[in-house]
This record gives structure tokens, sequence and C-alpha cells, in this order.
């Protein structure tokens, strides 16, 4: 017993190391940073956390390590990045420039693998309209747990891995308000092209947890919600990709004289198809994009996967229709 | 019954390996280009592992205490493998807890706790071990919890793409298995040396890596080939706090992993030197003055641990076979 409580406590002194530590108020906390891209050399907004307010510094480096230890001469305090919570992103032309930044950002250790990241007009007036890394953290994340859709993490995945696309967000300050004006496939061209993707996209893409819509057949028109959608299986044949998505649709409402369960499927259908192929049209035709994987999700099956397989691609959707109101004719 | 210390029980024995071989891992260095090739790597190198471990415990039940040379050898050889692992610590410590911990001071408390938990014997900490692997097993259940919703098969990437990288992979895991050397210290003085949990570790050891390993390959994706130390992002990346996500939970683990590990090199080594100079305290001194000044001459030249693990690896070899095949006294 008594070897035990040595052994322990032998165990638990190694942590006594991390105790003698500096207090908060001696780091200098930075809570989010504006980066303007527009022109070299770079320059920084970093919104310090304070204890009523927060504190706004600008510099400008030529690179990240430069910057931060520009801001530690000028505080006199030590920089510590691992509350750093997001970075948004101004001036940035395209895909190949954000990664740079993105892999210049991920070299130091000190920052989190799920930094929220984000795009604007103006970095260096990010900052003047009331916008603060709080309030863009959270328009960013649906969820505490869903950071990891407009990460560091996922876009160097995103960047460095083939046939995989996803969407970063375009942000604007207004009124006092941060605003998603809309988001900028990671794949396109032109990352001043902002897009506002449709429900189906953003349910899709986990950015939303259900979208409603409203079925009209024969003067009766249905409120359906529409959750748990996701591409369920891509197959390959010859130079063309077929895609099927799978989702849960329930009906919450129903007015006038009555719909069958197969009218509802059709029109349901009808609308998804609708949606479906407008976002073709707006993203995956034009080039700019594969957003749903298609590319990759073929690699991983061992298929042989012709260039811009995306652009040629057959969708199907198939759902379950739950009544659980009984609102449906038999 | 009399009461001893010196008898441990072979499940005691396959926890304290089992966490020994965790540490790797745990301190992966170079950045991981694909996890399932490390993953496909570490377990060739179980199998490697496995064959000489059955001649190990068959010679280790029959043959002790060690003859002189072969004692001194066996402790020399022990001392250097405690150091080289001290310092692939250190270098972990001062990346990944630059902000939270004095790694020197991490160093210096470590080696003195565990040189005192060393001095309790093979007893203590077997038993130490079989309590605190389970405790072991929940971290990496909670990092799998707290990792697995940021889980995808798209950021999987297929190890066939980087099969000409595998045998270099296997040439760096091959030379830190220093879990034979002690095999063939601890299992002369454990209750059945012939049992099966003498030989169990290896598996079940490869399976908490494999698990970390696909979690680093489904979460991570390419991002973790970018990463020095790839557990450590994947601890960051885990949890719903984007300060720290589960780092406590890695700092636990890692810490664990290394102090059984220096803890059972530590006595193998004392139990060596014992054999050479026959009483336990000049034993105990003469192994800790060898570890420490090992951890100073790392210290100051700053050779890679990689590097000392490769040079080590030939003489281990050659101590392991000669103790396999020409053994020594039989157990009264």
């Amino acid at each position: 017993m008594r070897n035990h409580i040595i052994a322990a406590a032998a165990l638990a002194l190694c942590l006594l190391t991390g105790c003698a530590g500096r207090s908060v108020a001696q780091y200098l906390v930075v809570s989010s940073m504006a980066v303007d891209c527009s022109s070299a050399p770079m320059t920084v907004v970093l919104e310090i956390a304070g204890e009523e307010q927060n504190d706004y510094m600008t510099l400008q480096g030529g690179s990240y390590g430069a910057i931060f230890a520009q801001a530690q001469r000028r505080s006199g305090r030590q920089i510590y990045l691992g509350a750093m919570q997001c970075v948004v992103f101004g001036g940035v032309p395209d895909g190949k420039a954000l990664l740079s930044q993105l892999t210049a950002l991920q070299s130091d250790s000190r920052i989190s693998p799920n930094l929220q990241i984000a795009l604007c007009e103006n970095a260096q007036e990010f900052y003047s309209d009331g916008a603060d890394g709080e309030k863009l953290a959270a328009l960013l994340t649906l969820q505490y747990t869903d950071s990891r859709r407009s990460s560091l993490k996922e876009l160097l995945n995103l960047f460095g891995a083939e046939g995989r696309d996803g969407l970063i967000a375009w942000v604007s300050t207004g009124d006092g308000e941060l605003i998603l004006d809309g988001v900028v496939p990671t794949g396109s061209s032109d990352y001043t092209a902002v897009w506002k993707p449709n429900e189906f996209c953003t349910l899709l893409l986990h950015r939303q947890e259900e979208m409603r819509l409203t079925v009209a057949e024969n003067g009766t028109a249905a409120g359906v919600s529409v959750s748990r959608l996701k591409l369920s299986r891509v197959t390959v044949e010859g130079n063309r990709a077929k895609a099927r998505f799978s989702a849960v649709a329930t009906v919450q409402s129903l007015s006038g004289p009555g719909m069958s369960r197969e009218t509802l499927e059709g029109g349901l259908r009808r609308e998804l198809m609708e949606q479906i192929e407008e976002l073709d049209r707006a993203v995956m035709q034009n080039g700019k994009s594969d957003l749903l994987g298609i590319e990759k999700r073929a690699q991983l099956m061992g298929s042989a996967v012709p260039e811009q397989l995306y652009r040629n691609t057959g969708y199907s959707v198939d759902f379950i229709l739950r009544d659980p109101k009984g609102l449906l004719e038999r | 019954m009399a009461k001893t210390h010196k008898i441990s029980g072979s499940g005691q024995i396959f926890c304290l390996l089992a966490l020994s071989q965790c540490f790797w891992l745990l301190c992966y260095r170079p950045r991981m280009t694909n996890a399932l090739l490390t993953a496909a790597a570490a377990a060739i190198v179980s199998g490697a592992v496995f064959l000489p471990a059955v001649f190990c415990r068959r010679r280790a039940a029959k043959c002790l205490p060690a003859g002189p040379v072969s004692g001194a050898a066996g402790a020399i050889l022990g001392s250097c493998y405690f150091s080289v692992t001290a310092m692939q610590l250190l270098a972990a410590v001062r990346v990944i807890f630059e902000e939270l911990f004095r790694p020197v001071w991490l160093l210096l408390i470590l080696f003195v706790v565990v040189m005192a938990s060393a001095a309790m014997g093979q007893e203590a900490l077997g038993r130490a071990a079989f309590i605190v692997t389970a405790l072991f097993l929940a971290g990496v259940v909670l990092l799998a919890a707290g990792a697995a919703g940021q889980c995808s098969l798209l950021n999987l990437e297929l190890p066939e793409r980087h099969r000409g990288m595998l045998a270099g992979e296997i040439l760096y895991l091959l030379p830190m298995q220093a879990e034979l050397l002690l095999l063939m210290g601890f299992a002369p003085l454990t209750d059945r040396p012939s049992s099966a949990k003498l030989l169990l570790w290896i598996p079940f050891g490869w399976l908490i890596n494999a698990v970390i390993l696909l979690l680093v390959a489904l979460v991570l994706g390419p991002y973790g080939g970018l990463q020095s130390y790839p557990v450590y992002a994947l601890s960051r990346a885990a949890g719903l706090s984007a300060l720290s996500g589960l780092m406590p939970v890695y700092c636990f683990l890692l810490l664990t992993s290394a102090f059984f590990r220096l803890s059972a090199l530590a006595v193998m080594s004392m139990r060596l030197a014992q054999d050479v100079v026959g009483r336990p305290q000049p034993a105990f001194w003469a192994v800790a003055a060898l570890c420490l000044a090992g951890v100073f001459l790392l210290y100051f030249t700053g050779w890679e641990p990689a590097g000392v693990y490769s040079v080590l690896a030939a003489p281990s070899l050659a101590w392991l076979l000669w103790r396999i095949l020409r053994g020594g006294k039989k157990r009264a």
C-alpha cells in the first residue's frame, strides 16, 4: 500500500512542473486576426483579448513569424496564439495565394488546427464596424462541434487532396453586424466571385440541420422537412459519374383537399432534383468545383477517374418519407 | 505464505510492456506522410519482434542471473535506451508543451521519480502499470470519442500511393523496440514465465497504436502529413474547445507511457548491474549515474534520437542473441 502511494505521488509530481506558470495578464492573447494580402508586405490587424474590451494592433511584415515577434516587442509581453479562433483574409486573388497563407499559418505549431478561416473585401477595415472574433467564430460554426468545416485543417486537406473541394465563407460588416454574404468554392479560379449556395447545398454540406420545402399538387400544399441529406453512392460508368443522394423527409403540415403518399413523393423528388440541377449548373458543370467529392470518392473505390469527371454527373435521389401526424391519404 | 517484492504477475508485465510500446507513436517525430502506411509498417515490425520474443521468453524462464560481461553490457544498453528515450521526450515536450511546462524541469523531476520508482522494484512497477493501463485505455477511448465526429473517409489517402516509403518507415520503427530487452529482464521474475501474456503485449500494443493511427488518417488526412507529432495535432483537433482540444488527455498518455518505459529500463538495468556488482545500492547509483551521463551527453551533442536508436540496434540484437544462445546459470 505504501509503495502504491509513493508510486502514485511520484507520477503526480511530474505534473507540478506546469504549476509555475505566468498569469494571463503577462501574455498577449490573440483572439482573432485580419490579414490584408493585397500587397507586400502584408498588413495584419491582431485582436488582443482584454479584460473589459479588446484591443487592436496593426502590424506589417513579410511573414507571420516577423509579425508576431513585432507584436511581442511592441507590447513587451509574450504572445499566446493558442486562443486564436479565426482569421479573415482580404485581397486573396485565388486558391494558390490562400494556400500559401494557410501553409504559413500551419507551420507555426502554436496555432490550432481548428482555426476558422473566412474571406472578406477589406481586411484592414474588418474590425471597424463592430465585428470581432467571437461573432465571426459563432457565424462560421453551425454548432460548436462543427468547427471543422471552415477550419485550417479542413481547408489544407481540401487544397492538398485531389478531386475534392469545399466552401470558404465570405463575410462583411454592416450596421454593427457581421453578415455572411456567400461562399467561395476552394477550387474556384476567382476568389472575388461570391456565390450564394441554395438550401440543398447548405444542407448537404452540413451547414444547416434541415431544409423546409412546400410541395404543391392539385390544390394541396404539403410542408415537408428534409434532413440527413447525404451523398450515399457514387458509381463511375465510362466517363460519366452517377451520384445518388439519400435523405429523410417528414410531413409537417398539409393544407387543401388531401394528398396521397405517391403524389407527395413524386412532387418532392421533382423539387429536390430541381435543386440538385441548380447546384450542378452553378458549380460543377461550370468546372468551378467538385463540391461533392465525386472524383475523390471514385478514387477511393478504385475506379479509373477521367479528368473533371464531376462535370458529367447524373443524379438521383432516394428518401424515406415519414408521416408521423397521419396527414397523407391512405 | 512469505511475501516477496520481487515476483510480479505475467499480466502486470504484459501491461508494462504494452504501455512502453505505445511511446514511439505518442512521440512520433518526423512528418507522418501516411498514417495507414505507418500502421502497416508497425504491423510488420510487430511481426518481426514476435519471433525473437518467443525465444527471449523461453530462455529468460530458464536462466538467471546473467554473467558479469553479459550483465554489464545489458546494464549499459538499458541505460543508453533510457537516455535516448528521455531525450525523445524532452524534444517532444519542448515543442508541444512550450507554453505549459518547463521542459528541462519536467525532465529532471521525471528522472528523480523514475529512479525512485525503479528502486521499488519490478513488482511495484508492474502493479502500478496494471492499474494505470485501465486509465490509459480510457484516455485512448476519450481521444477517439472526441475525434470521431471529425472523421471523414474523404480524408483517407490510400497507402499504395506511398509504397516506396514503407521500407524506410520499418527501419525507423524497428530500432525503437526496446521491449525485447525488457522482456528478457523481467520474464525470469514473473509467476509464470511461460505465460502467453508475455507475448500478447505485442499485438495488444499494436492494436492501440493502430486505433490512434486510423484516427489520424481519418481526422487529419493530408494535414497530418504536414505535422510533426501527429498525435498531438490529433488531440488539438479533437474535442469541443478550439483552445486546447483534448491536449490534457494527450499529455497524460505521453507522460504515462514515458514514465513506465523509463522506469522499466531503469529496473532492468539495475537488476543486470546487481548481477555484476553483487549489491543493490551500488548497482542503483551506477545505473543512475550512467543514465544521467547519457542524458547530458545527448543534450550537449544534440544527436538525433532516431540516429542513436539505429546505433543501439546492432549491439542490442547481439546481446539478445548472446543471451538466447548462450544463456546462463539455471534457476535454483
